[in-house]
């Protein structure tokens, strides 16, 4: 696309977003992404053509993770978008958790809350199957692994309380990695965390 | 849904949304659907992953416009309007419904 479809003749020119706010991914808590996101503009009328987002299942994969590496409790929206992101029906995690996809749903709703147990089972699972894709695109990880660890899984203690008045706002970079030489010409790369997650 | 009619095309977008979606376009009207309808960018991406293209029109300029279907993980079933620069690796949204939502042609 190289023209503007309103004006019809202004040339697109394309725009590093500093800072995007990503709500379009259905995340139940704020995700932030940092010099990452670009806009097309058209330089004559300045009207915005496109936003572009690169990698986005490995963005949405990253968001999963990240989260399920945050102690604080999960809610029911929470754990159905980490769900959804990973791209699993309720029934499949239902079975995975020993549970009855109904008492999921309930759980999923607020209207029950996940047990503990249960709770770090379906954050595994989630890291599992979110790296399993990564390692399917033969992405190096390293930088998703510094981060997150199964023994931090394991050792991390759920907080079932905070303050209400602090909300989650994760921040990740797209960092750019080295092209494959043996597939297309385009650069590829990976999300990261921009730091370590905080609360906001 | 609509049956596979175009099925090269199908197949091609079903891959390249599978293995190689670098950058995911999309428009500020596609931004709006989405926000109207409910729908997040990770559903529109899945309903790509299991799409069928039922409509194709060449454009007069390089790319063509691809009407498709398909459904996220929740069994929402999507309709999509996209412009596909095959030789670009290039797929921008266009429009986003809810199949059941959409009112025109």
């Amino acid at each position: 696309m190289t023209k503007c479809g309103n004006c019809g003749g202004g040339s697109i020119k394309k725009l590093l977003i500093p800072s995007y706010d990503a709500d379009l991914l259905g995340a139940p808590f704020s995700v932030v992404l940092e010099n990452s996101v670009w806009a097309e503009v058209c330089e004559k009328c300045e009207s915005k053509v496109a936003t572009i987002i690169p990698d986005l299942d490995d963005l949405v994969r990253s968001v999963a993770m990240c989260r399920a590496m945050m102690p604080r409790k999960l809610s029911g929206k929470e754990i159905k978008f980490l769900r959804t992101s990973v791209g699993c029906k309720a029934k499949e995690v239902a079975a995975k958790l020993d549970l009855a996809p109904e008492h999921l749903s309930r759980c999923e709703n607020d209207v029950k809350p996940l047990g503990p147990l249960a709770e770090r089972w379906f954050r595994l699972f989630i890291i599992v199957k979110a790296t399993d894709r990564l390692r399917k695109k033969a992405i190096d990880f390293v930088a998703v692994k510094k981060h997150m660890s199964i023994t931090t899984l394991v050792d991390m203690k759920i907080e079932t309380t905070w303050d209400p008045n602090v909300s989650l706002v994760l921040r990740l970079v797209h960092r750019k990695t080295a092209p494959e030489p043996d597939l297309f010409d385009t650069e590829t790369g990976e999300w990261e965390p921009e730091d370590q997650p905080k609360a906001a | 849904m609509a049956a596979a009619r175009l099925r090269t095309e199908t197949r091609f977008l079903r891959e390249f949304a599978k293995s190689y979606f670098t950058e995911t376009a999309f428009t500020p009207d596609a931004e709006r659907d989405m926000r109207l309808a409910g729908v997040s960018l990770v559903g529109v991406h899945q309903a790509l992953q299991s799409c069928v293209v039922v409509d194709s029109e060449k454009e007069d300029a390089e790319g063509a416009r691809w009407t498709v279907e398909g459904k996220t993980v929740e069994d929402i079933s999507l309709c999509l309007r996209l412009d596909v620069y095959c030789n670009h690796y290039r797929v921008t949204i266009l429009n986003v419904w809810r199949l059941s939502e959409r009112t025109d042609d």
